[in-house]
This record gives C-alpha cells, structure tokens and sequence, in this order.
C-alpha cells in the first residue's frame, strides 16, 4: 500500500502530476536562460 | 435558504457578470483580428485558465463523477493523463511553434492555417466542413448536458436549461466576440475549480478523510481502488490516448495558442495551466469515494450531484451547479467562435474570393455566431435520434481530421499539400467508418482515424515530396525573425 492506503499503481497517478509540474517550470526556466544566452551573443 | 433559492441567486449574479463581459469586451473590437483572436494580445493567466474551461467541458465533471463512481479510483489516471498529456506536453510541443506560424502566415484560424502552411486551399477548405458539421453536433451534446445539470439540480424543466445557458452564451460571444470568450472561460475556470476543491473537501470529511475512504472503499472490492479497476487496460488506456492525445487537433482550444501576446508568455502559461489542469483528477476522486455515500445508483451519472445535495450546503451545491454550467458554457462559447469565423473567414473570403473590410467581417462573424448558436439550441431542444449517434463521435471525426496534419505542417518541412489533404480524408472517413462498424476489436474511433491519418500522410508526402517553396518553409522555421 501506498500513501492514503492508496495502491501503488493507483497513486503513481498524483506523481505524474507532480511531475508534469516540475516539467513545466523546469521547461520554463530552461527557455529563460536560453533566451539570455542568446541575446549574450547577439549582443 | 434552499438550494433552488441559492442557484437562483447564484445564477443570476454569474450571468450578469458574462454578460458584463461580452459588453466590456465589444468596446475592444476594432478589426478583424480582434473579434477572432483577440488581436493576439491575450496574456498567460487568461490564456491558459481559458484553455482548461474550454477542455474540462461540463462532461468531465458529471461524466468524470460517474466514470469514478462505475470504475473505480483508478479512473484518476484519466485525469492525470489530461494534465501530462493534454496540456503540460501540449503546450510545450505545439503552443510556441502554433503561435509563430500562424503570426507568419498572417492566418487566424485553424482551416487557414493549412490552406497557406500547405498552399492547399483544398484542405482548408475540408477541416472548415468538418468543423462546421461535426462542432456543431458536438455543441449540442454540450448544450444537453447544461440542460440535463439545471434539470437535476435545480428542478428545471430540460427546454428551460437549453434556452437559459444557449442565450446567455449567445449574447455574450456575438457582443464581445473572441475577447468575451477567453474573459469569461477565465471566470468559469475560476468557478470550476473552486467548486471542484469544495466538494472535494466536503466529501473527504464526509468519509473521515482520504486514508479512511481508501480502506473502506478497498472493504467493497480491491477493484475500486487498483488500476486498472473495473474497467480493465484496454478501455482505460484507450480512453486516456482519446481525451488527451485528441485535444491536440482540437481547433477551440489550438486557437488559443494563436492569440497568445507573444512566445514569452508560454513559459508562464505552461506551468498555469499544469497547476490549474490538476483538479481534472477530482471529479473521479468524488465520484470513487462517492459509492460509500450514495445509495446504488442505475444512472453513474447522478453520483455528482446527488453527493453534492448530500456533502455541501444549499450555497455550496449552488456554486457546484455554477461549476458545471461554466464548464459547459465555456466549451460551447468557445466552439462558436471557432465555428463563425471559420465559415466567415475559411469558406466566404478565402474560399470563395469575395472581399469584405474589417467591420463587414465582424458583422458576418456576428450573424453566423448567432445563427449556429440558435440552430444548435433548437437541434438540442428535440435532437433527433441521428443527432445523438453522431455526437459520439464528432469529437474522433474532427481530432482524426486536424491532429497530424497540424504537427507535421509545424515540425516536418517534407509534409506535402497532397499528403495534408489525403491524410485529412482518410482519418475523418476511418473514424466515421469505425464508428459506423460498432467500434472492431473495442478500439475508439479516433485511435483509428488517428493511426490511419498518421501512416497516409507520411506515406504520400515521402512519396510526393512538398511542393511548397523552400524560401517560404524557411521562412516559418527561422527561429529568431519576428520573435516575441
């Protein structure tokens, strides 16, 4: 059993979310610092 | 207070504010483009709230309740899915790469992004008729599942439901056009999500909290809380892929990649609308626990609002009512636009060569919103039997005709005309065949039509080449000029 007596295969569902979260900010974050870099080297 | 004097009030303070919107958002337009799209000057929150109202139509609060009801906990993988899938991977892959092509080409809608990106006016020309057919059958499955909400809530009669929200929604979309659209999907997101995590927190203290529910609902069957349940791989899977996967060629919600303000704002929109898109696991979450509340019921569908009068307030059942009409408005609102401004812009400029200005195009979207809004709601007053075989599948015809097309015209420059437009054919013909044959081997009709587009457009383009210039394709692949 996992977390809130939940089976495991069953709550592997919320870490997907969470995941797709992290993916997102993570995504985001990544694009900012390659849209710095790139204005660094027109610049 | 009851809960019928409740919805009243209710409904009557969240129609005022929509239809507030849609006088707002006339004053804003001025052109063409921003009736359609906004003027592509729409920001991450509203953007990206407006795509989930516009997804989580009010089936997958009532449906989504009755699907955890039926099958079990394992339906949360459903909605996990439409968070990994149908948004978060969406966005990334599609939002930026829609936004900028279309910008390019100079297209406002999803039919004229393919006459230009293919120089196939065939095409565009296609995926207009399937959408004017198929979303307007489609709206009318909405516009019956609004009604049937203010029947059992609210004790109204189903031609009453129709005829309230079809109005309302009418009004605000021909007033404001697609500026009304995305403001008052942002409102109605708001109000599903805020109805969705009160009756979540009700119905948890109902059953002594999420822990407890799992164990009692695990001492009615093991089935009711694993993965894949009741339902079983293949039904679960497959319905997954179809609710998430398909969204992707969905025009209502790729239209708000078009309108986003510029390439930045996807960075914020992403993670908006991964957060907000997570209460997509809550209506089956209810809907699971709901079989330690309820009485069996014949009907799975009535799990969510019998657990609404029974866990929450006359005000709270009265805000979750708000929640499902939103959620059904905002997909309907959203349709229209995509419906009018196709036919207006698609089929009459572009099709047919005749010239209207600027204010003349407002004007024809206007009169089209208006009449496939009032032909929708008079089809769902009495819809005939044929009407509700088609709306089982309208969903697959149209995924089927638009997903591959638009991601190989976005990432695969040897994508031809010939390729688009035959790939187009034979997804929307193999969904509707598939169909027609009761589903072979239990597969959804969009899985097929989706598989069959995905073999026919790669197969005849690498056999035809494309015949779009090089210098154009260039063009739309340069990463940096014109970049927001």
């Amino acid at each position: 059993m996992g977390p809130f007596n939940f089976p495991w295969l069953t709550f592997t569902s919320f870490i997907v979310i969470g995941l797709s979260i992290a993916a997102a900010v993570l995504w985001a974050l990544n694009d900012i610092r390659k849209n710095g870099k790139e204005k660094g080297g027109r610049s | 207070m009851s809960i019928l004097t409740a919805s009243i009030i209710v409904l009557i303070i969240y129609i005022g504010i929509l239809l507030g919107i849609g006088v707002w958002s006339a004053r804003k337009n001025v052109t063409a483009n921003d009736f359609v799209i906004g003027g592509r000057e729409i920001g991450p929150w509203v953007t990206a709230l407006s795509f989930i109202a516009v997804y989580f139509s009010s089936v997958l609060i009532i449906g989504g309740g009755g699907f955890g009801y039926k099958f079990g906990m394992g339906t949360v993988w459903i909605g996990a899915i439409n968070v990994a899938v149908g948004c978060t991977l969406c966005w990334i892959v599609m939002g930026r790469r829609v936004r900028r092509f279309t910008e390019r080409m100079n297209v406002n809608t999803i039919s004229g992004f393919f006459t230009k990106r293919f120089e196939s006016p065939e095409a565009g020309i296609f995926s207009s008729m399937v959408i004017f057919l198929f979303l307007i059958i489609y709206n009318v499955s909405v516009v019956k599942g609004m009604a049937h909400s203010f029947e059992i809530l609210m004790e109204m009669p189903y031609w009453g439901g129709v005829l309230i929200s079809g109005i309302v929604i009418i009004v605000y979309v021909v007033l404001g056009g697609y500026s009304a659209v995305v403001w008052t999907g942002f409102i109605q997101a708001w109000v599903m999500i805020f109805s969705l995590i009160l009756l979540t927190y009700r119905t948890l203290s109902a059953v002594g909290g999420l822990s407890a529910g799992m164990l009692k609902l695990q001492s009615l069957g093991n089935e009711f809380v694993s993965t894949p349940g009741v339902w079983g791989w293949a039904g679960l899977v497959s319905f997954c892929l179809v609710v998430s996967l398909g969204v992707w060629g969905m025009p209502q919600l790729v239209i708000r990649f078009y309108s986003i303000k510029n390439e930045k704002t996807f960075r914020l929109g992403t993670v908006i609308v991964t957060v907000g898109a997570a209460i997509a696991v809550l209506p089956y979450l209810n809907g699971a626990l709901s079989r330690l509340l309820l009485p069996p019921l014949e009907n799975p569908d009535l799990a969510i609002p019998k657990l609404s009068s029974m866990v929450l307030s006359p005000l709270g059942a009265a805000i979750l009512l708000a929640g499902v009409v939103a959620a059904g408005m905002s997909t309907f609102a959203g349709v229209l636009m995509i419906v009018s401004s196709s036919l207006v812009r698609d089929v009459y400029i572009e099709g047919l060569g005749k010239k209207m200005t600027g204010r003349e195009e407002i004007r024809a979207n206007r009169i089209v919103s208006a009449a496939v809004g009032i032909v929708a709601l008079l089809i769902a007053l009495k819809p005939p039997g044929l009407i509700l075989v088609l709306t089982g599948f309208s969903w697959a015809v149209i995924a089927s005709t638009n997903l591959w097309p638009l991601i190989f015209g976005l990432y695969w420059k040897g994508a031809s005309r010939t390729g688009a437009f035959s790939s187009m054919l034979a997804g929307a013909l193999t969904a509707i065949l598939w169909t027609w044959l009761k589903k072979p081997f239990g597969i959804h009709g969009f899985i097929a039509g989706s598989v069959v587009s995905l073999v026919v457009i790669t197969t005849v383009s690498l056999i035809k080449g494309s015949s779009v210039s090089r210098e154009f394709l260039e063009r739309l692949w340069n990463r940096n000029s014109g970049r927001g």
